[in-house]
């Protein structure tokens, strides 16, 4: 840091120049060493894909120009790049935890950056074990490519230190308070060591040092550290990449082949419940709401992630959770409107009825964390309706209607 | 609708949940002497284990300490971890069968040197791989002062 050095040259009292030198008192305070920056990714190129496909655009068309016609044309038959990725992106998926493992960095990459897919099995929301890990073990530098999580302990922790010095501050302005008034007699050389101690304190300055030697001086173990993190794909997630959107292949983790695409949706049914359920799969299973709501939001342009964090189903993210916190939060609630329903008294009453206390139990948690709760109504159609092989037909059947909700206070809503 | 088979100690769904739940407090929580309890006198594998800081802190001992003391006080206490699944269906009675195979007088004591109460992390398992810790108290504790 140049700027903030006085620009004034000194010529030394003993010098041996001819000229006395001026005596200048001059305070200069200590320039506190500057932590060295490490720059943040631009997430804005980083994430530029909002799913993990790449698009060309159709070359323009030019209404005077009957050549650009054929060249869109051209272009509309024989695409220059593949859309998908070839071969395709592969997942394993395992019973033990109900979901798919992703251990490839390239589909990770993938998945992560375009999309927004999956959370690492170790980590908060991208996976970053590893960086922390390496940081542990003293490979890579304190503040080099800091995580979400230890930006985020770092913070609590200054709020800590901050609250104990509070704490500390205050205790002391009652203790001289209180011996002002006369009302307690405080040992003298026990006063004394406490202020001695506060002043040692108050004077300890950290080294002036370039964090360019300093980084060469300290010694870097070379550890090979290995990742024990995998990316998790929850079965709502893993579907709509394989059905969906095409770009996943799911194998099993036991048998290690590939599971056919008609597989896959009674296997992902059956495991949404827990244990697994071997038979009697329902038009309300778990995953077929979660997978139906899911798809709908996802089809919108939305990040959709779990939300059990904040007692719902999922949370809607604009863009991605890099960029903004998630807006709103969806709540999943079954709808039994179709005729078949009406003699079910199981679900009529037991599934569709919530109590009014419920609701504002959830809606008082979403609006603490400054997100609109959206009840999102699934309609179930009848069990014949899901026994079809072909996927697309039996999520056809489902109907997706949305209720936004919001606590209006009388009292700051008047004017 | 099919009726949930009977869960037993030694079920392999609830070992797979207990694996979860292990690899994440060793791994990410950075837990130390986690040790796995599946013998039959526990009706769900449990797991102990010493968490980096205290997980919970006795309101009557936070007002006789300072902040560093009761850290140190309660720093090498153990904690018992329940792992339980998102998606099954939970039961108080569970929970009661649970606190009655803990052992008895695990905590220490309080100030009027009286045995405290039986506690444990429920770690809630998701799809996503994220899990919600809860602290559950064997009946009523005091409140922590804010």
């Amino acid at each position: 840091m140049t700027s903030s050095t006085p620009s004034i040259t000194i010529t030394p009292a003993g010098s041996t120049a001819a000229h006395p030198a001026p005596t200048i008192s001059l305070s200069v305070t200590p320039v506190p060493p500057v932590p060295p920056r490490y720059k943040k990714p631009n997430y804005h190129v980083l994430h530029a894909l909002p799913l993990p496909l790449t698009t060309t655009p159709l070359p323009p068309l030019i209404p005077h120009n009957p050549l650009s016609l054929l060249h869109i044309i051209v272009a509309y038959l024989f695409p220059g790049t593949n859309s998908h990725p070839s071969p395709l992106h592969v997942g394993i998926f395992h019973a033990s935890t109900h979901a798919i493992h992703v251990t490839s960095q390239d589909t990770i990459k993938a998945f992560w950056n375009h999309g927004f897919f999956g959370k690492g099995s170790l980590s908060r929301s991208e996976p970053t074990w590893v960086i922390r890990r390496r940081r542990a073990l003293g490979v890579i530098g304190l503040d080099e490519a800091l995580t979400s999580e230890e930006v985020t302990e770092r913070r609590r922790g200054e709020r800590k230190e901050f609250k104990r010095e509070r704490a500390r501050a205050e205790r002391e302005r009652r203790e001289k308070q209180l011996v002002e008034e006369g009302k307690i007699v405080k040992e003298a050389d026990g006063d004394e060591g406490e202020a001695a101690a506060v002043v040692v304190k108050s004077i300890t300055f950290a080294a002036v040092e370039p964090p360019s030697s300093r980084r060469k001086s300290l010694e870097r173990p070379a550890v090979e550290v290995e990742d024990l993190e995998h990316l998790q794909l929850t079965l709502e997630e893993a579907f709509f990449l394989a059905f969906g959107l095409g770009v996943l292949e799911i194998k099993d983790s036991k048998t290690d082949e590939k599971i056919p695409q008609k597989d896959l949706l009674s296997l992902f049914r059956s495991h949404s419940y827990f244990p697994p359920h071997t038979s009697g799969l329902q038009p309300d299973d778990p995953f077929m709401l979660n997978y139906v709501v899911y798809h709908h939001f996802r089809s919108l342009g939305w990040v959709v992630k779990p939300g059990i964090k904040f007692a719902v189903d999922y949370l809607l993210y604009n863009r991605g959770p890099v960029f903004t916190h998630a807006e709103f939060a969806v709540l999943i609630l079954p709808a039994y409107s179709h005729p078949h329903w009406d003699s079910d008294s199981l679900r009529k009453e037991g599934r569709e009825k919530k109590p009014w206390h419920w609701l504002h139990c959830v809606n008082r948690v979403s609006s603490q964390v400054k997100k609109t709760l959206i009840l999102v109504y699934v309609e179930i159609p009848p069990p014949p309706a899901v026994e079809c092989a072909n996927v697309s037909k039996i999520l056809s059947r489902y109907k997706v209607r949305e209720v936004a909700l919001r606590r209006w206070l009388v009292s700051r809503n008047r004017d | 609708m099919s009726a949930p088979p009977p869960t037993d100690h030694s079920s392999p769904h609830l070992l797979d949940l207990l694996q979860t739940v292990h690899k994440n407090l060793l791994h990410q929580a950075d837990w130390s002497s986690l040790e796995i309890h599946t013998s039959p006198s526990y009706p769900r594998p449990l797991i102990t284990g010493l968490p980096p800081d205290p997980v919970y802190i006795d309101p009557d001992s936070a007002s006789d300490y300072s902040a560093d003391d009761r850290d140190a006080l309660e720093r090498k206490q153990q904690e018992w971890v329940l792992p339980v699944a998102l998606r099954e269906k939970w039961t108080l009675r569970k929970w009661a069968e649970v606190f009655d195979s803990l052992p008895e007088g695990f905590w220490g004591l309080n100030k009027e040197g009286v045995e405290k109460g039986k506690r444990l992390l429920l770690a809630v398992v998701s799809e996503d791989s994220t899990i919600v810790h809860y602290i559950v108290h064997d009946g009523i504790v005091k409140p922590r002062q804010n």
